[in-house]
């Protein structure tokens, strides 16, 4: 498989691969669970209707998720997220969302493309 | 038959996370899944004893991660199920707090596939190994419990047969003891009796006199009263009792010698300094020595001796607590106060039953006061639901069951199994025992070299031949399975089957 479309969208497939034990067809199962993940949708809703708990829940998964398939960037903007929430700064979290919306977006953008070429 | 895949539960609220670790996992486990804490605890307490290990998520919606070790501790169920946390935190704290909660390894996402291979593999294989510790051990203490009984009884019998003794005065002292003492752990925790020391302390309870072995005759059978040289000898019995089992240098860190050491020398104190021999004060009496004293006393009392007559049961007690035989621990006393009705009604006319409620009693206050005990409850539980399970099915099929465990080597039978072969129920170490040695013929020994020949894909053995049985050959069928560990390389447990007589 060739990650350099991945890679070019700060995911660093190849170091996930390799914590997969170089099983890339699981990584690719993975990514596209990723696509259909409904925490990130979680996530908007409970700021929306300021829910400090269910928000944190939510971005705290997407960090581990993240985190797991090495999607490096958004990673470190729901580490940071959590951050905030757990130290009672509701604002600044919230603040990150245009942020983290961009970056969400264009990953699971490139891996639908990605996906198809496979 | 494969060997049974080790189950795990994985507890995560994102399905991406349980898919994962299902992928990673599948093929060597048997993973169950739940989406939040509420219905990992759910499948916990309907079956923990089929779980090896947990995978638990920290944060989730409902009850949390931390929330579910939390109850694992209330259910005691953490001692029995390993649990791995995974999580994105990776706060120094987060990760305290669950080895605090009793969390057995922690694992960081994102996180490398082999190493929760590994680590779930380790973690699995350390728990597994102490479960069947804790049977092999508990077996093996069952056994030397009661060989210890065994050879306790035999020797204070011997004692009371010198005395003139109906032989009751050991049995009576032992079941007053215990009682007492099982009173005393409810009232107070001051003197930190395990369910263990009440065992051993009742045990011991029966040697108390066995330095009255080296008294003379004519003063230990003497029916009047003792002149004071004479009654200074009798009094030596404590003294020479004592130093009769200090002797036994083999066995000087054995709890058993040493309880019986305290009960043997001190059980003539009295509370406020004026017994014998050392003349000790309050609790620098041994509590063993001092619950033994006032059991003693009671049922000296309250006996028939070649002196005197039994007084009643509201005598005995009016004189000891009016301190005519000399003074106890008033706590003590209440205790002895307290298991009044038992002693009245049950002590003399009935101890039988008095015994059986005794092993009833102590099974479930070892549950309710022993946390350590308690903690591996569900364990106990199972082994004595397997137990009594066993026990139905043989009496409701009413064959000629049998099971040979490897190790410790024993051999159980089925009642009817004991009896048409003529051989007792339960055999320790079954290839040096003469009944069996003498029953083995050709056919035997065949039967034998075909269940070392089974293996774990086929353990099943079936084998028709002649037997001996009560002394002459009989045709007979055994249709059995040998057992074997689940491990990667088996290893053979044992046996079970049923026999046939023809």
């Amino acid at each position: 498989m060739n990650f350099d479309l991945l890679k070019n969208a700060g995911i660093d497939a190849e170091d996930a691969v390799k914590r997969f034990m170089g099983n890339e067809s699981l990584y690719a199962r993975m990514l596209r669970k990723f696509l259909d993940d409904s925490n990130y949708d979680e996530l908007v809703r409970a700021i929306a209707e300021k829910s400090e708990s269910e928000a944190l829940t939510a971005s705290h998964t997407l960090k581990g998720l993240c985190g797991n398939l090495s999607m490096t960037e958004l990673f470190r903007l729901f580490s940071e997220q959590v951050a905030l929430f757990r130290a009672n700064d509701w604002e600044k979290a919230c603040e990150m969302m245009p942020e983290i919306t961009e970056n969400y977006n264009k990953i699971t953008q490139t891996i639908t493309t990605w996906l198809e070429q496979q | 038959m494969p060997a049974k895949k080790y189950r795990i539960l994985v507890v995560d609220d994102s399905e991406i996370n349980r898919e994962l670790l299902v992928e990673i996992l599948g093929a060597e486990y048997d993973v169950v899944e739940a989406e939040g804490g509420e219905a990992a605890l759910d499948i916990l307490k309907k079956s923990a004893s089929e779980i090896a290990l947990v995978l638990l998520d920290v944060v989730m919606p409902g009850m949390d991660g931390f929330e579910v070790l939390e109850a694992m501790n209330r259910y005691k169920i953490i001692e029995e199920v390993p649990v791995i946390m995974i999580s994105a935190e990776s706060s120094p704290d987060f990760i305290t707090r669950a080895y605090d909660l009793g969390a057995a390894d922690y694992v960081g996402r994102p996180f490398e596939a082999a190493v929760v291979q590994r680590r779930v593999k380790n973690t699995i294989t350390l728990y597994a190994k102490q479960r069947r510790l804790v049977d092999i051990v508990a077996n093996q203490i069952f056994e030397k419990e009661k060989n210890n009984k065994l050879m306790v009884a035999i020797l204070s019998h011997i004692v009371e047969f010198r005395n003139g003794e109906s032989g009751s005065h050991v049995v009576h002292i032992n079941i007053i003891t215990e009682l007492l003492l099982h009173q005393l752990v409810k009232k107070t925790k001051k003197y930190n009796i395990s369910m263990n020391d009440i065992k051993l302390i009742s045990t011991a309870s029966s040697l108390h006199d066995i330095g009255k072995i080296a008294i003379p005759d004519e003063i230990l059978n003497k029916p009047g009263r003792f002149t004071p040289d004479e009654f200074a000898i009798m009094k030596t019995h404590s003294e020479i009792g004592a130093s009769m089992l200090e002797k036994l240098k083999d066995f000087k860190d054995e709890p058993l010698l040493k309880a019986s050491y305290e009960i043997c020398r001190w059980h003539h104190e009295r509370y406020d300094g004026k017994g014998y021999p050392d003349g000790l004060l309050g609790d620098e009496i041994p509590i063993s020595a001092q619950v033994v004293s006032i059991a003693d006393v009671y049922d000296a009392l309250t006996s028939e001796r070649c002196y005197k007559k039994a007084y009643t049961h509201e005598k005995a007690i009016e004189m000891i607590c009016g301190g005519e035989c000399g003074t106890f621990n008033p706590i003590i006393l209440e205790c002895l106060k307290d298991i009044g009705e038992t002693l009245k009604n049950d002590l003399q006319s009935n101890v039988q039953s008095l015994q059986y409620k005794r092993e009833f009693q102590s099974i479930t206050d070892e549950i309710i006061n022993n946390s350590d005990l308690a903690a591996s409850g569900q364990m106990l539980q199972q082994i004595e639901f397997e137990r009594a399970k066993s026990e139905f099915y043989e009496t409701a099929v009413s064959g000629a069951f049998f099971a040979f465990q490897k190790n410790p080597s024993t051999l159980t039978l089925s009642e009817t199994a004991a009896q048409t072969l003529g051989f007792s129920r339960i055999i320790l170490e079954p290839l040096e025992n003469e009944d069996v040695k003498n029953a083995q013929n050709e056919d035997c020994k065949r039967f034998i070299e075909k269940i070392t020949a089974a293996v774990p894909d086929n353990p099943t053995v079936d084998f028709a031949g002649k037997f001996m049985v009560n002394g002459s050959e009989r045709d007979c069928e055994i249709h059995c399975q040998t057992i074997w560990t689940n491990a990667e390389n088996p290893v053979f447990l044992g046996v079970a089957g049923k026999i046939e007589f023809r």
